[in-house]
């Protein structure tokens, strides 16, 4: 009981000296916030359009649960006074009188750690707690507090308390390890963003250095395991459950005080004012804090030097020079820091040399791949399953629905639902296995470009029988012979359309058909659009699943879409997704349904709505003095334009060549393509012209000019080019005046 | 007793204080003297408990100090920087030391701010440095700590406050057997406190001796002797510390009572002789010196 009251006598000795955080925390959380909310629920009651449409109540409901969902303001103070209040608290350990004064008194270690720590704690959950509650008061008085409102109050109010605790004991231990505010400060820094810090280096070395490398997941790639704001995003991610992210922080948070009250117990009293408590751990940190540095100054100076290996450009001299330089900088910097003494710069030499071999050691597996991560590929034997994502317009702009009706993206869908087998997995496995190889066959990436001209990419994943995961992206020559038979094997398997294409997925079929989701759909070429009526797009949608499990790849390898298939689903006010069906010319049963209801399946333009049209060719030239914007041609051709890229216009120059007779006009709108419809199947490759551009004038008062204006760019299919385009703008410029 | 047996620290490879034994007996004032940078405040802060130490231990009353709070509610440290809440003012401290020590006399802190002319309620920061001096004083005497550890305490005391504190102390030793230890680098500061004396130098302990001791047993003498050989005759049978001669004058600095002193040079042949009294910087200056100090530098600056 007496030390009970011992230990309270002492907390209250102790608050006495924190006054100002006790007054910063109250203005905030009892006075602040509170007003902020009485204000807006004053504001919100009073708007006349909410009190119409009789919605006052269901504002204000929004306006408190936007309060207590992840309030980033809030977290930020949250981590802000964390920091402050473990640096204040503490803090008394930089001053040599002070830590006379109170080490000298016959006070544990662990109480007067207590005593601080508690108060800490008290200075922010007491004001925070009552400010939750006068909110919740005031929410309740509105009538709107409900048992959700109410419980992710709570929830919120533990979520911060949980932050505040991993912060405010992450601060405390810095400040153990430290004697001197600045250091303590960069101490918090490298505990925050160490682990990120180097998970970013290491990804893009990788990225850098090895051909094949993929990021499956690149928040989980560069989210440190050792972070409470990684497991806040996995809760905010709905990874986790609140309660589970809640024990998570508070583990964090129980880990890192033992470790901070071992280093306070452990900390020399004399250390008070020097940069480090611990000298024996300063040639840990230098090292540490030097390697990455030196790496990440080499990398950005590989990619501003265009060193770049793996495609055959550049030198290593420079970026070794400066990634020297950054390592001198840094363990000078580190050891002024450390000695306080800037003739301390070239102090422990040793340091510099270690650091530099590690570094040099890192550099050099990465840039020599000794791991051999791009010569790795498990045998067909090994591999449970395979998935595939082929670089595809669909594949990576389209959203997919998951049995939640949730939308995710290509790769969630595909990592959680696409397991190839049997013969398709082998043919993904010998695709990947046998690009992999043409491409090491090219002493560069550049070379292999040059060699195999329609080139495209496909990211591979194996889960392999022992439980792990092989990932790679790899480069596909789409020609080559063997590629061409893989690819058709691949894309005529029942199994991979199933995962690969959205439109195969049953719950968008049921999203499309429920009364539930509100939908817009529309058929067209994206020059002329005709809506669709629900019926018909679940007519449509029917037939285009029938059709993507016909085996047409050899059709499908040639052709161009006749038109696309639009579809919006929306759900609530902001949750929805938007998808783009290509239709082909041989997905006979979409254009037959087309057909049969009244809708034009032809992509192209009649020249009977066209006034003119202008084919402006691009000259890809080296000659920076050129002077892009050609005024001549732009006046007499107004509306042309030429390109907005700057930094293009350092390197094109363009001609333009006008037409407006007829049969020319047929001509060309023969051979164009809507340059806004892309083109669809990967292993196509490029189909069109790149250097000619199509600007097509539309007449007044004709259907494309009501629905897409005076002009629409189109490009002409590769091959097609007709004669006397060619003849007025020929390959080379100057002849053509 | 606190009893300090082969104590060391280093800092940053500096050895602050190198196996220093030194026992500080109940109910004496100890004077620890030693130029700026011989360990003294070290010594103290590891007695204190505020510094471990490298080697060595310190018991106090036969408690290990570190980390013990039962040994530490016997001590009360006063830094030569004694450090008071921001904006704090003597009720505050007195309000702290009263959680802290559990025997703080109240009453007496109060009686004691009022003698030696110190506002309970003005701020601390506002007062001047001896005003400071004297509260920590205050303090340290009013916590009722067996064992008061003051690191030049007396620096910045005036010479009547100085007295003032001389008879606190004294009275506070009697009444309850308080043992103050004082480090100061100045000899004059302790001479009319102390009781006992220990002298470090370079983080060792030179020596540690009574006072009273090492007063009666060295003797000052002045003299002229008849002749060199009654000279060398008598300067054979003294225990020689230091001499000087300066013409006929000779001034001895010999070991020995007063008595045997005075009995030895009655029977010599000298024209004239005469025993002075010494001072304790005279007394150090001539122990250190035999041992090969040169004490002034080390202490008298």
């Amino acid at each position: 009981m007496i030390s009970k009251n011992l230990f309270l006598a002492r907390l209250m000795e102790d608050l006495k000296r924190r006054a100002w955080l006790i007054l910063v925390s109250v203005l905030l959380f009892v006075i602040s916030i509170p007003t902020y909310v009485a204000m807006n629920i004053s504001l919100i009651s009073a708007r006349e359009e909410l009190i119409r449409a009789a919605r006052v109540n269901t504002a204000l409901y929004e306006f408190a649960n936007n309060l207590y969902s992840g309030n980033s303001g809030l977290f930020l103070f949250t981590v802000v006074f964390a920091i402050i209040c473990g640096i204040q608290g503490f803090s008394y350990l930089y001053d040599r009188s002070k830590v006379d004064f109170y080490h000298s008194k016959p006070i544990k270690t662990t109480t007067r750690f207590f005593t601080i720590w508690t108060n800490g704690i008290m200075i922010f959950l007491v004001p925070f707690l009552i400010g939750t509650l006068i909110n919740l008061v005031f929410f309740a008085a509105n009538g709107i507090l409900d048992v959700k409102l109410f419980s992710n109050a709570w929830i919120f109010v533990l979520m911060s308390f949980g932050l505040y605790l991993c912060i405010y004991h992450l601060a405390i231990l810095a400040l153990m390890m430290t004697g001197k505010i600045g250091v303590t400060i960069m101490g918090i820094g490298v505990f925050l963003f160490y682990e990120v810090c180097i998970r970013m280096l290491f990804a893009g070395y990788s990225d850098y250095f090895f051909r094949f490398f993929y990021i499956n997941d690149e928040s989980n790639w560069v989210m440190p395991l050792l972070s409470p704001f990684t497991y806040l995003s996995y809760y905010d991610l709905e990874k986790w459950s609140g309660a589970f992210t809640f024990f998570c922080l508070l583990l964090f948070a129980a880990a890192v005080l033992f470790l901070a009250l071992w280093c306070y117990k452990k900390r020399p009293a004399e250390r008070a004012g020097s940069a480090m408590a611990f000298p024996v751990v300063q040639p840990l940190i230098k090292i540490g804090i030097a390697v990455p540095v030196m790496l990440f100054a080499g990398i950005v100076t590989s990619d501003i030097m265009e060193y770049r290996p793996v495609e055959g450009t550049g030198n290593p001299g420079f970026p070794i020079f400066i990634g020297i330089l950054a390592l001198l900088i840094t363990c000078g910097l580190i050891q002024v820091i450390f000695e306080a003494d800037i003739k301390g710069t070239f102090h422990k030499k040793i340091h510099i040399v270690i650091s530099f071999v590690i570094a040099a050691c890192i550099a050099l597996i990465f840039r020599f791949d000794l791991p051999g991560y791009d010569t790795r590929m498990p045998s067909a034997d090994k591999i449970e399953y395979a998935t595939l994502i082929t670089e595809s317009g669909q594949g990576y702009y389209r959203s997919y629905l998951d049995e939640d009706m949730k939308w995710i993206s290509k790769q969630e869908y595909v990592d959680k639902y696409m397991k190839l087998t049997g013969e398709t997995a082998k043919a993904v496995r010998d695709l990947a296995a046998h690009s992999e190889a043409l491409f090491l066959e090219q002493p560069n990436k550049n070379q292999f470009y040059e060699t195999y001209k329609d080139t495209g990419y496909i990211v591979v994943s194996f889960r392999l029988k022992n439980g792990n995961m092989f990932t790679r992206q790899i480069p596909v020559a789409l020609r080559e012979k063997e590629v061409v038979a893989y690819i058709e094997m691949i894309e005529t398997s029942e199994e991979f359309i199933r995962y690969n294409e959205p439109a195969m997925s049953e719950e968008l079929l049921s999203a499309v058909e429920s009364g539930n989701w509100q939908i817009e759909a529309s058929w067209g070429n994206n020059i002329l659009n005709e809506a669709l009526s629900r019926k018909q797009a679940i007519q449509l949608l029917k037939c285009y699943r029938e059709d993507l499990l016909i085996n047409n790849y050899a059709a499908r390898s040639s052709e161009m879409p006749a038109g696309n298939f639009r579809l919006s689903l929306k759900t609530g006010v902001s949750y929805y997704g938007n998808l783009e069906f290509m239709v082909y010319p041989s997905f006979t049963n979409c254009i037959q349904y087309l057909k049969e209801n009244g809708f034009e399946t032809e992509a192209y333009i009649s020249a009977e709505n066209v006034e003119k049209i202008v084919v402006t060719r691009d000259y890809p030239t080296e000659n920076e003095e050129i002077d892009f914007y050609d005024e001549t041609t732009y006046e007499s051709t107004p509306g042309v334009y030429f390109t907005a890229d700057y930094e293009k216009a350092q390197e094109v120059e363009s001609k333009a060549s006008s037409y407006s007779e007829r049969a020319l006009l047929d001509a060309i709108l023969a051979s164009a393509y809507p340059g806004s419809m892309d083109w669809e199947y990967w292993y196509q490759g490029n189909p069109i012209e790149e250097n000619y551009r199509i600007s097509v004038f539309f007449k007044e008062n004709t259907p494309c000019f009501e629905e897409y204006g005076s002009v629409a760019d189109f490009y002409f299919l590769k091959d097609s080019l007709p004669d006397f385009v060619k003849a007025d703008l020929p390959d080379n410029p100057d002849t053509t005046e | 007793m606190i009893e300090i047996k082969g104590i060391s620290k280093n800092f940053d490879g500096h050895k602050a204080v190198d196996n220093v034994s030194v026992s500080i007996k109940e109910n004496t004032v100890f004077g620890l003297i030693g130029t700026n940078g011989a360990g003294k405040s070290t010594l103290l802060r590891m007695v204190s408990g505020i510094l471990k130490p490298d080697a060595g231990y310190i018991l106090i009353d036969d408690r290990p100090v570190f980390d013990n709070t039962e040994a530490k509610k016997d001590i009360f440290f006063i830094s030569d920087e004694p450090y008071f809440f921001t904006n704090g003012n003597a009720s505050d401290m007195q309000k702290y030391f009263s959680v802290i020590y559990p025997e703080f006399d109240t009453e007496q802190y109060y009686q004691m701010l009022d003698n030696f002319g110190l506002a309970k309620r003005r701020k601390i920061s506002t007062f001047s440095k001896g005003m400071k001096k004297q509260l920590a004083l205050i303090c340290g005497v009013c916590s009722k700590a067996k064992y008061l550890l003051c690191d030049e305490a007396f620096d910045g005391l005036d010479p009547v406050m100085r007295q003032g504190m001389k008879s606190i102390f004294a009275d506070e030793m009697e009444k309850r057997g308080l043992t103050p230890v004082i480090a100061s680098h100045n000899l004059r500061e302790l001479e009319d406190i102390c009781d006992h004396v220990g002298l470090l130098h370079k983080g060792g302990v030179l020596l540690s001796k009574e006072l009273l001791d090492m007063k009666c047993n060295i003797q000052k003498v002045q003299c002229v002797f008849s002749s060199e050989e009654a000279k060398v005759q008598t300067m054979d049978k003294l225990t020689l510390m230091k001499a000087d001669t300066r013409g006929q004058l000779n001034t001895l600095t010999v070991r020995g009572s007063r008595e045997e002193v005075l009995a030895l040079f009655g029977n010599a042949d000298t024209v004239f002789y005469e025993v002075l009294p010494l001072s304790l910087e005279e007394i150090f200056i001539s122990e250190t010196e035999v041992v090969g100090y040169d004490i002034k530098k080390l202490i008298l600056g």
